[in-house]
């Protein structure tokens, strides 16, 4: 009997028109999928164009694998774990060329690149700058996490998979995703410590 | 509950990931502790902070760069096709390896009792040619003396 998120997703049945060949399913896919996959990419990589080339080649590699997917576990799951892989991939292979040129590799800053203005529509200049000091400050401190730990936030808090998620794209337990995540949250914690003490960004529980 | 163990649930707690005795536990003992009010609140806007990395926006031709990589992709192997190429793999490996043990192990096959009338005479001229290679390459005039020398030698040992 398919379990009941099996039933009612729509990733996959789309899956499976896609190993049936019908390639719209694709596309259907790409486009519900495509932002979150390539702001988590972000996340990890921190830059905008090395970002959308490793969306793109996540989303091939979906195409790729379409019948070999099994909708053992949700399909987010599956996707932000290829998503990680490829993502890792990239980083490792960027470090290695760091280690014999000057080239930043991936984790430069992004430069021009367009964002989504619309929460910074409002503000006036001094403000905008501030946020994005802020945001080159927060992407600091998720990058200087430890692997895991920085891997088990992006999937959490920027692809959206709640603990159980992560732990099946992670291959742990979700006691050991507990822990991850308390300790990574913690560590981001000491990090903004004094953005955190501005009475602006205080948040009541 | 007490401060340690609250601590260690406050994260999955904001999070929304705890069972519900267990959040009603953490609860009540925030309701009745400032310190772990207090870290609470610096988790949960150390949390909110993560979002000030703004989203960016796919480029507008992002579905069609994704279908022109899916296009130039290779057929798919589906899992049983792979699972019949790796057993096809691993029994042409064996195969292999049986008929190299054997080809090794098996006797050789040039013992001189074993050779057709063909070959015995085939190696039996074999000396004849090695002259005639010698003869080739002579300076007849110069050389003659050591030729009927090398034929007194041969006659003598025959």
């Amino acid at each position: 009997m398919a379990k009941p998120h099996m039933q009612s997703d729509p990733d996959v049945a789309a899956m499976k028109r896609l190993a049936a060949g019908e390639e719209s399913a694709l596309a259907e896919i790409v486009e519900r999928h495509k932002k979150r996959v390539l702001n988590v990419a972000y996340r990890y990589v921190g830059d905008p164009v090395g970002a959308e080339d490793l969306a793109q080649e996540a989303f091939i590699r979906v195409f790729r694998a379409r019948k070999s997917y099994k909708p053992s576990a949700k399909f987010s799951t599956w996707l932000y774990r290829i998503v990680t892989n490829l993502c890792l991939s990239a980083l490792r292979k960027a470090q290695v060329r760091k280690a014999f040129s000057l080239d930043s590799g991936l984790e430069s800053d992004e430069g021009e690149y367009h964002t989504d203005r619309s929460a910074q529509e409002n503000d006036g200049p001094e403000t905008s700058i501030e946020r994005e000091e802020l945001a080159g400050i927060v992407r600091s401190a998720v990058q200087s996490l430890p692997e895991n730990q920085r891997i088990a936030i992006i999937l959490n808090r920027y692809a959206g998979l709640g603990y159980q998620e992560v732990a099946k794209s992670m291959n742990l337990s979700s006691v050991a995703i507990k822990s991850l995540l308390n300790r990574a949250r913690n560590n981001l914690k000491e990090k903004l410590a004094s953005y955190v003490e501005r009475g602006d960004l205080r948040t009541k529980i | 509950m007490n401060c340690t163990k609250t601590k260690k649930d406050l994260v999955a707690y904001l999070d929304g990931e705890l069972a519900d005795g267990r959040a009603t536990a953490v609860r009540d003992h925030l309701e009745r502790c400032p310190a772990c009010r207090l870290e609470a609140e610096r988790l949960s806007a150390s949390g909110a902070i993560l979002d000030e990395i703004a989203d960016i926006e796919p480029s507008s031709d992002f579905l069609e760069k994704v279908i022109a990589g899916a296009k130039s992709s290779p057929a798919p192997v589906s899992n049983h096709g792979l699972l019949i190429v790796r057993r096809f793999a691993a029994v042409a490996a064996a195969l292999i390896i049986i008929a190299v043990t054997f080809w090794l192990a098996w006797p050789g096959a040039t013992t001189s009792e074993q050779l057709s009338p063909e070959e015995q005479e085939i190696v039996k001229n074999m000396e004849v040619l090695e002259n005639m290679e010698l003869l080739e390459n002579m300076d007849l005039l110069t050389d003659l003396e050591l030729l009927l020398k090398y034929e007194e030698e041969d006659f003598e040992s025959s």
